[in-house]
């Protein structure tokens, strides 16, 4: 099949690309020029006609491919597939559905959800609002490449704590700051990195354990994993996003807050805090036992490889459209 | 004595500001509006008008302060001094002469001829102060060996810190070509730097470095103690504070040094003139850990014998009682 995919959030279109070109499919990713992307909301009004113009472009494109799939990525941009006229399948991945509850958008992405063959959302978190307008809508776990994303040895020079999570207060920072704050009076000599980025940069900067990096390449994330022994992600939402999936298939123990044991079946591996007491108690517990990390390091990565394994999900995907395609035909489905 | 010490390059005034108070001796620090200081050179002079009125406040301010003497940092800003007629030192740090422009050229001069007295900062100055006063002086920057102290030993670190800016200036070409050597013949090795400057694109792309944001200087000391190797300056033949601060802590410090004969004993660097030399002797230091302990330790030493806050405070303190008792200038000790 040739498909495309629109936008790129977390990889994950990076992701589906590489698990449907290892199954044999064509897929190019078309990439929407994001005039404005960091405007405030009401702002971005103001680069509305820019953007029109570049999903017209965007959609003569979707039609000039002749695609046998398309899949575009951000509720919002649904409306790409609406302009071009053909079949596609709406990926949501957090705050473009959360958009939802502002009203200058929503119109806009509930049109985008309802004339969308299938929905999928990333973190079991978004299915309120998804399944609120579409009931058939589908959680998709995020592919993660288990390859790249791999343990490596502990070096000797090993730094104790990576947030992996943006310094942002949809993520939780708030609390994560006020655990290193409490780390940092029980462990004066606790190393701990982050990126910068987020609303909580310039706190987390004044801590003398925090050591701040400039936004990293993503390829750059597994070396920078492997140098930590310990990993904070998101405690906030409950839901394990990209980067805790990429974290746990590290090895490496992932502090975060996770809720959705029910979606999976199963409880994820992570250690579960949502408040900075027991983060901070999770940190001191597995810097502690090097046994206990090893031991959670190594059940998250099986973990990992067993619900989010990317050629199992965008098998998935494929499954998907080959059913819709022989539908069309008026040929019986294929079994995923 | 009432001292004001005015603006402040690289921790300089305030480490000679504190050894100066824990004398005895009254000292206030004024810090200039540097209104456009990132303008293109040939720009600045666009903000002329908005730095004269800033300038004379200052003077104003310093005229009721009453002091005995004025301290300025900066060879242009000597001018605060000329203008507003005090007995000033003037203390020049290395862009300020180095990057001069038609503009700023005059300005300098008669900023350094009017001063009672000119310190340079770091030896190869001395080609641009000399021709304008002979007997300006060499006054090594006074390096907290409390602060910038080892608390880990070298020999424990994977990894290399780039000390300086990664900027033309400072060589960071050299580094860079350096940093690419580095990921092929020993991919295991860790390299961080701040980012900034014009190389910051070029150095972000390579596997092997990891570049920070940058950090208030007071947590440098434990930023270079987590690094078993410091690579400073490569362009400027002359080390600066961040190569001494870095040495101070006990690391291995691999540089160009080009002015064995400004101390009376040569500082115990690794000098590297190019990327390929930088290489070569980050590689071997980062083979052999015991090296890198002989060297940090030897390094430390060194800096203590002659960047000591003391030492330093000890010859402005007698520059400047010299100036106020209208006494001649004493002889400069060896460096």
């Amino acid at each position: 099949m040739r498909f495309a995919q629109v936008n790129d959030v977390a990889f994950v279109a990076t992701e589906l690309a590489a698990g449907l070109r290892a199954r044999g499919h064509t897929v190019d990713i078309l990439r929407p020029r994001l005039y404005g992307a960091k405007l405030p909301p009401l702002l971005k009004l103001a680069v509305a006609p820019l953007r029109l113009l570049d999903w017209l472009r965007l959609a003569a494109r979707l039609r000039r491919g002749r695609y046998d799939a398309v899949h575009i990525h951000y509720a919002y941009l649904g409306l790409v597939g609406v302009l071009a006229g053909v079949p596609y399948v709406l990926h949501c991945h957090g705050d473009d559905v959360r958009d939802l509850a502002r009203r200058p958008w929503r119109g806009l992405i509930r049109l985008a959800l309802r004339r969308a063959a299938h929905v999928y959302y990333s973190t079991p978190d978004l299915a309120p609002w998804c399944t609120a307008v579409r009931p058939d809508a589908e959680f998709l776990p995020n592919p993660v490449d288990t390859a790249t994303f791999r343990p490596q040895p502990l070096p000797a020079d090993a730094r104790d704590v990576f947030i992996i999570c943006a310094l942002a207060h949809n993520k939780g920072a708030e609390k994560i700051l006020a655990a290193v704050r409490l780390l940092s009076a029980r462990r004066p000599g606790l190393r701990v990195t982050a990126i910068a980025g987020g609303e909580l940069t310039r706190q987390f900067e004044a801590l003398p354990t925090v050591v701040l990096l400039l936004h990293q390449p993503r390829e750059r994330l597994p070396g920078l994993m492997a140098r930590h022994r310990v990993l904070i992600g998101q405690v906030h939402e409950g839901a394990i996003g990209m980067v805790e999936l990429e974290g746990m298939a590290c090895g490496r123990p992932v502090i975060a807050s996770f809720r959705f044991a029910d979606v999976y079946g199963v409880e994820a591996p992570v250690v579960h805090a949502e408040t900075p007491a027991a983060i901070a108690a999770a940190v001191e517990q597995l810097l502690d036992d090097p046994a206990l990390a090893g031991a959670v390091g190594a059940a998250s990565r099986r973990w990992v490889e067993e619900h989010h394994d990317a050629a199992v999900v965008a098998g998935r995907v494929e499954a998907w459209h080959r059913a819709r395609i022989d539908r069309r035909a008026g040929r019986g489905s294929v079994e995923a | 004595m009432r001292i004001a010490e005015i603006n402040d390059i690289a921790s300089v005034a305030t480490e000679i500001g504190a050894g100066l108070r824990a004398r005895g001796h009254t000292v206030d620090h004024y810090y200039p509006r540097l209104v456009g200081a990132k303008l293109h050179p040939n720009i600045k002079p666009i903000t002329g008008p908005v730095r004269a009125l800033d300038w004379l406040d200052l003077i104003r301010r310093i005229r009721a302060g009453r002091y005995d003497l004025v301290h300025i940092h900066y060879a242009y800003l000597g001018n605060i001094g000329a203008l507003g007629g005090f007995p000033y030192i003037l203390h020049c740090h290395g862009s300020d002469l180095r990057e001069g422009t038609p503009f700023t050229r005059p300005l300098i001069a008669n900023a350094i001829r009017q001063a009672r007295h000119v310190f340079y900062s770091t030896p190869d100055l001395a080609g641009w102060v000399l021709p304008l006063r002979p007997d300006a002086e060499f006054l090594p920057n006074p390096v907290d060996t409390a602060q910038f102290a080892p608390k880990t030993p070298p020999s424990v670190h994977q990894s290399a810190w780039v000390a300086c800016a990664l900027t033309e200036v400072k060589g960071a070409g050299r580094i860079l070509r350096a940093c690419r050597l580095l990921a092929e013949t020993h991919p295991g090795l860790r390299i961080d730097a701040f980012g900034g400057g014009e190389y910051t694109a070029a150095f972000r792309e390579l596997p092997n470095v990891t570049l920070y944001v940058r950090h208030p200087r007071s947590r440098l000391p434990q930023i270079i103690d987590e690094h078993g190797i410091v690579i400073g300056q490569a362009r400027l033949g002359s080390a600066g504070m961040a190569e001494l601060e870095a040495m101070a802590c006990g690391r291995p410090v691999v540089t160009w040094f080009n002015e064995r004969g400004a101390y009376a004993e040569p500082p115990p660097f690794f000098s590297a003139v190019d990327g390929d030399d930088i290489a070569r002797i980050v590689g071997r230091l980062a083979d052999d850990p015991a090296l890198r302990d002989r060297a940090g330790a030897a390094g430390r030493a060194w800096v203590e014998r002659h960047h000591a806050v003391d030492r330093i405070v000890d010859r402005v303190e007698a520059v400047a009682l010299a100036v106020v008792r209208g006494e001649p200038i004493p002889a400069a000790p060896a460096a």
